[in-house]
């Protein structure tokens, strides 16, 4: 969950924010409709309407939006802007817009529900022909060594801490994209693209994300990693890039690991695989990498993939394959009474005190069953512009 | 084509896994669609992670668990069905006499 803090770096970011800016000069027209989509606190809504933007809907689930309207009006701006707090796939809009930005990156651009969000406004939001910023992210990746200023990889974690064995957990952690921002000096190739999204038209999130990219080591080293950043096509010629060797961002890059390092000398040929497929929430990840010694020796294959790096989220995602047949619970049945007692004319209150009545052993006081009902229906309520 | 003993799989390589607690998550990287691996399947599934005939993975079934051969038959021919129709597992041609 981002805080306010965190919207705020992202805006305070010298080469996110400049670059966004010169986008939005360039590809906003006097008198267009936007729709921004993850407005945070509202920033960029208002850099909208200063270029020329005669409405924007800004769109964010999070409360930093309850920002947005202060800062409107602090800008002058206040009624050419709509803020809707959810999220955007529950969101009608009014009219169909000329432009959407939006920069619902992580350290990857697939990140979450990012490509399905980008869909749903394609279809729903989006005039003929709209202009969207960005209007493509590049994904890159190179072969690293183990950037020297991060944790142990996971093949040099210890096996016990202090007298607990550590178990699989340090081979497990392996099997995750992890963040870094090293420097150039730990590439053993430079970065070559392997994939392009281009926002243009709409993307089939459903679509698994996928390409190949081949190097030629140009040094000595360990190869302990897949380097993995992109470069973003905001405007044309308009951009930045997060890789290795670039100015730091908010963004870094990520580094998917081998799960045993392999020694390379300079000229061995090295081809990467890599491929993520959207589950629903987010996208897994999985890559091979192939070794070819440039002296004829054993070529090595290694795989990997995020499936099972985090053990509470592979639980959880057992229970949602296919063959799971969910079951009654006492916490589905707590939700099945919350629901049954919406009626649009009793209040909460007066629902949070039969539940607590119903459920004695679980919600200890009326206090305590209104929190969390009051938590349960704010997610689900309809969206209201503020 | 109707499954023998001596029908060879293979784990598809189109898909990742992992075990936790004794049982298997599956992802197909086709579609992004989860699958589930109670205890018996997942011991059928570490079989089946390099080219293996059926009659050879039913062998370790039955070396492992406390089962009828017909039964453990039916129930390897069910999952081997369901994985390849899901294109977790595919047939690999019949290894050379």
């Amino acid at each position: 969950m981002y805080e306010l803090s965190d919207y705020l770096a992202m805006v305070e970011d010298p080469v996110r924010t400049p670059a966004y800016l010169a986008a939005m000069a360039r590809v906003i027209r006097p008198g267009d409709h936007v729709v921004e989509i993850g407005t945070g606190f509202g920033y960029f809504a208002v850099a909208a309407c200063q270029r020329g933007a005669a409405h924007v809907w800004a769109i964010e689930p999070n409360d930093a939006i309850a920002h947005g309207g202060a800062l409107a009006a602090a800008n002058g701006c206040a009624d050419r802007i709509t803020f809707v707090q959810d999220v955007s796939e529950s969101v009608e809009l009014p009219r169909r817009v000329d432009v959407l930005i939006e920069d619902l990156r992580g350290v990857s651009p697939l990140n979450g529900r990012r490509l399905a969000v980008l869909a749903d406004a394609h279809r729903r939001f989006l005039v003929p022909g709209a202009r969207t910023i960005p209007a493509r992210d590049h994904l890159f990746c190179a072969p690293s060594l183990w950037p020297p200023s991060r944790e142990s990889h996971p093949a040099d974690a210890p096996v016990a801490l202090h007298g607990v064995a550590l178990g699989d957990v340090p081979r497990a952690a392996a099997r995750r994209a992890i963040r870094s921002h090293a420097g150039v000096e730990t590439l053993l190739a430079e970065g070559r693209r392997w994939a392009t999204l281009d926002f243009g038209a709409p993307l089939a999130a459903e679509h698994p994300v996928s390409g190949e990219a081949a190097f030629v080591a140009e040094r000595d080293g360990s190869l302990a990693a897949i380097a993995s950043w992109f470069t973003t096509e905001l405007a044309p010629g308009i951009g930045f890039g997060t890789g290795p060797g670039e100015a730091r961002t908010v963004y870094d890059h990520a580094l998917l690991p081998l799960e045993n390092p392999v020694a390379v000398a300079r000229g061995d040929h090295i081809e990467v695989c890599v491929r993520a497929v959207f589950d629903g929430a987010d996208h897994a990840w999985s890559w091979e990498v192939t070794i070819v010694p440039s002296g004829g020796g054993q070529v090595s294959t290694q795989r990997g993939a995020t499936l099972g790096s985090r053990l509470l989220s592979s639980a959880r995602r057992r229970r949602r394959a296919a063959s799971h047949r969910p079951a009654e619970t006492p916490a589905l049945e707590r939700m099945r009474a919350l629901l049954a007692a919406v009626d649009g004319t009793t209040s909460l209150e007066r629902i949070a005190a039969r539940l607590a009545e119903r459920f004695p052993g679980h919600f200890p006081d009326d206090a305590n069953a209104l929190r969390w009902a009051g938590e349960r229906l704010a997610e689900l309520e309809e969206p209201r512009p503020s | 084509m109707e499954l023998t003993r001596a029908t060879r799989v293979v784990a598809a390589p189109d898909q990742v896994s992992a075990e936790l607690e004794g049982e298997t998550v599956l992802l197909s990287m086709r579609d992004g669609i989860y699958y589930g691996l109670d205890q018996v399947g997942t011991h059928i599934w570490r079989r089946i992670a390099e080219p293996v005939a059926l009659g050879e993975v039913l062998a370790a079934v039955l070396a492992a668990f406390d089962v009828e051969e017909e039964r453990a038959w039916q129930d390897l021919v069910v999952l081997t069905e369901d994985l390849l129709a899901h294109g977790l597992a595919v047939r690999v041609p019949a290894a050379p006499d």
